[in-house]
């Protein structure tokens, strides 16, 4: 972060030499289906970028039904939110909560007892207009579905970052929202986190692999995430996995902040070697199949 | 004796080798992988898709269907039973396109008329041959 401020500081002393986005990127974490991932996905993705050094403000535009608190661990430290900057009770930064662990990462709260009427595209735009002033990453959980909540949290992104797991109905609805992502003209890029990917499986011929959902949805990955019992509790813990160094979903996490930063970075084999039970379960599957 | 034993010996060792190196087990093998879950999920998810993204319903293409019939009916005798009407994407450029298979109905004569063109065309000499305007005829019509 210091690198790219010291970068920035010079092109506003010579502007002529390289025209530097001078403000912050807002992407919106999205995936038409409910439960896929998407909250895990922008606490991780949000987490990894700050662990990078860069300032990042979390987003939780799911007004109603906030879950992001939950996920950071910052639920007990909530005072205002989105809807009260919105309606003047208080300043932006009054509502911003500050991380556990990472000064330099920050969470905008949803209101809990409002309805997505409350928020609209032009709140919207307007929040992120201030934000992307003061942070290097804006990231805006998205509510499931695709009706007003959705084409609110998208209205303000300049990226989208589109969630799903390898399993057609979550697969059909990312279709859709890639499709609603391309009619906004606004969205300047948008690329696939693929969530809970299970290698054994795929193995087995008994799930789509990451190569077959990128065929199907036509899009670029921005990483592959592996189903992973880590994630279960450290979000118990209210403490985003990609804090957890040994985790391999940690790791995924970790990897996709770094390529969201401009690093390049080769997705991780999540092929594991066959354990004896799965040699045992191709050997039962192959004679029933031939019986 | 020692003949019929090595006989029967490299008879079983081929036999043995024809187990392993069977084309069948490869046959198997695709079996397999096409009943799969994974490609039954994404062969389905495709088919879903494509009528996803072109908003068209089942029952429009059957309408779609039956007016390319009363059409086509006009100008050439078509097995209206047989017609199938699809969507389908071609693997390379992922561009969808609408695909009929329309089989043309050919009268007795008709194709009597067109095997005797095809025999005329062979009794040719080969240098008329890719010219032969009959060859274009047998061509156009040997859909059935």
């Amino acid at each position: 972060m210091t690198v790219e401020k010291d970068l920035m500081d010079s092109t506003e002393k010579a502007p002529k030499k390289k025209p530097a986005k001078p403000k912050g990127r807002v992407i919106v974490v999205t995936s038409g289906k409910g439960g896929v991932g998407k909250t895990t996905t922008t606490a991780n993705i949000g987490t990894g970028l700050a662990r990078l050094g860069f300032k990042v403000v979390l987003v939780d535009t799911d007004i109603g039904l906030r879950n992001l608190d939950i996920l950071m661990g910052l639920e007990n430290r909530i005072v205002y939110n989105l809807i009260d900057v919105l309606e003047g009770r208080c300043r932006l930064q009054q509502a911003l909560v500050k991380d556990k662990r990472l000064p330099n990462l920050t969470l905008l709260p949803a209101a809990q007892t409002r309805d997505k009427s409350a928020l609209n595209e032009e709140h919207m735009v307007e929040i992120c207009k201030q934000l992307r002033e003061v942070a290097d990453f804006v990231l805006l959980d998205c509510p499931a579905g695709i009706e007003q909540g959705f084409q609110t949290a998208i209205a303000a992104a300049d990226e989208a970052i589109v969630v799903a797991t390898p399993e057609m109905s979550s697969v059909r609805d990312a279709d859709r929202v890639i499709g609603l992502l391309e009619a906004k003209n606004t969205i300047e890029d948008y690329r696939l986190v693929l969530n809970r990917v299970r290698p054994a499986l795929v193995k087995m011929n008994d799930m789509m692999s990451t190569e077959d959902v990128l065929e199907i949805l036509s899009i670029r990955l921005l990483g592959q995430i592996p189903e992973d019992k880590d994630i279960i509790i450290s979000t118990n813990r209210g403490e985003p996995v990609v804090n957890i160094e040994e985790s391999v979903s940690g790791q995924a996490y970790r990897n996709v902040a770094k390529r969201i930063a401009g690093e390049d970075v080769p997705f991780l084999n999540l092929d594991e070697p066959d354990s004896w039970v799965d040699k045992l379960k191709a050997l039962f599957k192959g004679s029933r199949k031939q019986a | 004796m020692f003949k019929q034993l090595l006989n029967l010996f490299g008879l079983t060792t081929l036999e043995q080798a024809n187990i392993t190196t069977n084309p069948l087990d490869k046959h198997f093998d695709a079996d397999d992988a096409s009943n799969s879950g994974r490609s039954s999920a994404y062969n389905r998810l495709r088919l879903v898709l494509m009528h996803d993204r072109t908003q068209l319903e089942p029952h429009v293409i059957e309408a779609m269907r039956d007016e390319l019939v009363t059409v086509i009916s006009k100008y050439i005798e078509i097995d209206k039973q047989d017609i199938e009407l699809n969507l389908e994407t071609d693997p390379e450029t992922n561009q969808v396109a609408l695909m009929a298979s329309i089989p043309v109905k050919l009268k007795r004569d008709a194709v009597d008329a067109v095997k005797e063109a095809i025999v005329k065309d062979l009794e040719t000499p080969a240098v008329s041959k890719a010219k032969s305007p009959t060859k274009a005829t047998a061509k156009s019509t040997n859909t059935n």
